[in-house]
């Protein structure tokens, strides 16, 4: 049994690494677009409840207390935005004494 | 300014020759921090032993062959130094001749810039430097000759260029577009439209929750139904905090304050 504790150095050796070309690679897609093997990664999702167009004037001339009507309908779901995509809208909600998002619409999905 | 109207000039023939040097001898003056701005007058060419005496004349070779000449009075360089440089640091410099070589120099640079600057805004095409120290003929000043000087006073000194009769029939089939100072930034954008975006929150999830997620689940925010939401503009750059509203059946923020970065 080895004791990760106690190296053996005498058998230790230099390893050398094989220098590789760089290549894009022209085989098969290893994952086949499959999100399988990124299930654990976080993603950051936004929720826009709407805008408005304006020129930088306005923009410029904001003043606090000033109510800015948006271009979006008081009843119009609210946009969840993946980097600057919509990937899903919803109705927005309270839940407990936070705003939520009940999911309305998804995309569908590939097969 | 002043302008005066003599007889062999025309007054559009004037105000050409102003329009096209007011401009270039006030941003002149600023980038040579000269105080005070120049004034500028533009005359008949007359007999310049009672204006023009005890200065230089110094003369330019056109491109077209012809010569053309500048007045600088005496004292217009010292004018120059001082409003460079202040009085009292010229008198703190200076040697037993009352100038330095430094100033000196500026002066003088100052002084051929306004020339060069004069003549390029009048389209006339001259050599960079003086060819000659001497004055013009007597013979441009004949009243025929519709010749007019160009005085800029700067101080209580006067630079003045000779501009032959030709500088203005070469110039007067054209109308100069007067040309506006700059304007600021965030004037000039004032009209450009962009699009200003109202941000509930942001929730961060991993992937396969996202994926399990089923229409009718509810997903919460790390947002209080009592807290000020983000405003942002293109770019995604916040811009203020705001509360949301309903205006007119539309969804509305009130500005809650300023976020700066």
């Amino acid at each position: 049994m080895i004791n990760p504790n106690e190296p053996i150095h005498s058998s230790a050796q230099v390893i050398e690494l094989t220098n590789l070309d760089a290549h894009n690679g022209n085989g098969q897609h290893i994952l086949s677009g499959s999100l399988d093997a990124l299930q654990r990664v976080k993603i950051k999702l936004s929720v826009r409840v709407g805008e408005v167009g304006l020129c930088v004037g306005e923009m410029l001339d904001m003043k606090e207390e000033q109510v800015i009507r948006l271009d979006t309908l008081a009843d119009a779901p609210v946009d969840i935005m993946l980097e600057g995509h919509v990937v899903a809208r919803g109705q927005l909600v309270a839940v407990d004494d936070n705003f939520g998002v009940r999911i309305t619409e998804l995309p569908k999905v590939k097969r | 300014m002043v302008t005066r109207l003599i007889s062999f000039l025309k007054q559009r023939d004037i105000d050409a020759c102003m329009e096209r040097v007011q401009i270039p001898v006030r941003d002149w003056a600023d980038a040579w921090s000269a105080g005070e701005k120049p004034t500028l007058l533009c005359e008949a060419a007359t007999d310049p032993s009672v204006k023009h005496s005890g200065g230089q004349w110094r003369m330019r070779k056109q491109a077209d062959g012809n010569s053309l000449w500048y007045y600088l009075s005496a004292h217009l360089e010292r004018q120059i130094e001082a409003l460079l440089f202040q009085h009292e640091e010229i008198a703190f410099t200076a040697d037993r001749y009352g100038k330095t070589h430094l100033a000196d120099g500026i002066a003088q640079d100052a002084i051929e810039d306004l020339v060069s600057v004069l003549l390029s805004n009048l389209q006339l095409r001259c050599s960079s430097t003086p060819e000659a120290v001497e004055p013009p003929p007597s013979w441009m000043y004949a009243s025929s000759n519709g010749a007019a000087l160009l005085c800029v006073r700067i101080g209580t000194e006067v630079m003045s260029i000779l501009l032959p009769g030709t500088t203005f029939s070469r110039q007067r089939p054209t109308k100069v577009a007067a040309r506006g100072g700059l304007v600021p930034l965030a004037t000039a954008l004032e009209g450009v439209p962009m699009r200003m975006m109202v941000e509930l929150s942001s929730v961060e999830m991993t992937i396969a929750s996202w994926t399990s997620l089923a229409l009718g689940d509810v997903i919460q925010l790390p947002l209080g139904t009592d807290n000020a939401l983000t405003v942002l503009a293109e770019g995604d750059r916040i811009v203020c905090a705001a509360n949301l509203g309903i205006l007119d059946g539309h969804r509305a923020i009130e500005v809650v304050k300023a976020i700066t970065h």
